[in-house]
């Protein structure tokens, strides 16, 4: 039987492993990324308890306050107090921006005036910001104030329902842009 | 001088143990990675600096979008009992197979009227149908009647019963309407529950807060 000529040359069995090894720890990288970092995050808020609503009520000093509305087209219309008297509360205009108009710079004049006011006492140096998101604000909206409040580093705070009068206030306000 | 003669040697090691450590290590990172399972509602979350992680375990997410609240829950048999309770109070019964399917639907929004198609549709439907869902329906003035309130009454009884406490997450589109978030939060406050997570996107910290 004749014997079958393979060249006389042997080829070797061992084949580079390098791109196998690449592909390899390409795709552990893949997995280890994809795993960890797909995760959300959550924001916590506590809201005032309802039926114990009294109990904890208590009266807000107008010059610690600042009330934030949250109207339309992300629009945060803002005044200094609680809005006892309607007709002589200046509201003002601000946005989601980190700029010179942003709410931001005004959370932290209020926190910087707050702390500077000698006719409060020293524990009662701290702002507290009431939240009143409008109907026609969105969602994105309420959780970004309350990351405001976070970066600001503001203790007290709430979410409170729009009133009548105050609905009434930022209608007739005209916001040139 | 002498040469001195020195012995070439090859460049190129041994890749195969370092080939098998990394098939190694990518088999156990497929192994372990949980996929997601579908969503009927997409939602575009926002984006915050807080950097807490979502719990795993013992979690009501409800995901809302437009005028749509949709409900997950963890634990299958914790889901199959409080659909058994929700039919028993909005009288439908549900057979073995349906419980079945409910308790690895994860995310669903079907009213009690139209759990019983969602639940016996053909597998290949089911999604396109889940996703077509109104949401689970609210009634902020009748709560007796609010199917999303009896849901989270009877999964945070029966966690309880299991010494497992609860959470809630809110999981909102950015262009939801505050009334609708409103209302959620007042389903929520009528039983109680004042401390609930509203779920984000992670955002970088601003580092300049001087004005």
């Amino acid at each position: 039987m004749a014997e079958i000529n393979t060249g006389g040359k042997k080829v070797s069995t061992r084949i580079d492993l390098t791109p196998m090894v690449d592909l390899g720890f390409l795709l552990v990288t893949f997995f280890m990324v994809t795993t960890t970092f797909s995760k959300p995050n959550v924001m916590e808020l506590a809201m005032p308890d309802k039926n114990n609503l009294k109990k904890d009520e208590q009266a807000v000093k107008e010059s610690r306050a600042i009330t934030l509305i949250l109207g339309e087209k992300d629009r945060v219309y803002y005044y200094h107090g609680t809005g006892q008297d309607p007709a002589n509360t200046k509201v003002e205009t601000a946005y989601f921006t980190s700029g010179s108009n942003g709410i931001r710079k005004v959370l932290l004049d209020q926190k910087a005036t707050v702390a500077n006011n000698t006719s409060l006492q020293i524990k009662e140096r701290e702002p507290i910001v009431l939240i009143k998101p409008d109907s026609k604000s969105r969602y994105k909206n309420v959780v970004d104030i309350l990351d405001e409040m976070k970066i600001c580093d503001i203790k007290i705070y709430a979410i409170v329902d729009i009133s009548v009068p105050e609905k009434e206030m930022i209608k007739n306000i005209v916001v040139t842009e | 001088m002498p040469k001195v003669k020195i012995p070439r040697k090859s460049t190129s090691i041994d890749m195969t143990a370092m080939c098998d450590v990394a098939f190694l290590l990518l088999t156990f990172f497929m192994l372990t990675t949980k996929f997601k399972p579908p969503e009927p509602l997409q939602v575009d979350t926002p984006s915050s600096t807080v950097a807490q992680a979502i719990p795993d375990k013992n979690m009501i997410l409800l995901t809302i979008r437009d005028n749509r609240v949709f409900l997950d829950v963890d634990q299958q048999q914790v889901r199959v009992q409080a659909l058994e309770m929700m039919g028993t109070k909005y009288g439908v019964s549900f057979t073995d197979q349906e419980k079945a399917v409910f308790s690895n639907i994860g995310t669903f929004g079907a009213p009690m009227s139209n759990m019983k198609q969602l639940l016996s549709s053909a597998v290949n439907e089911r999604d396109i149908l889940a996703s077509k869902m109104p949401g689970i329906p609210r009634d902020t003035v009748n709560f007796d009647k609010c199917e999303l309130f009896d849901w989270l009454i009877f999964i945070r009884q029966i966690k309880q019963s299991n010494q497992n406490d609860v959470k809630v997450a809110v999981k909102g589109d950015v262009n939801t309407p505050y009334p609708v978030i409103q209302n959620v939060i007042s389903v929520l406050q009528k039983q109680n529950i004042n401390q609930f997570s509203f779920v984000t996107n992670m955002e970088a910290k601003p580092t300049n807060l001087k004005n």
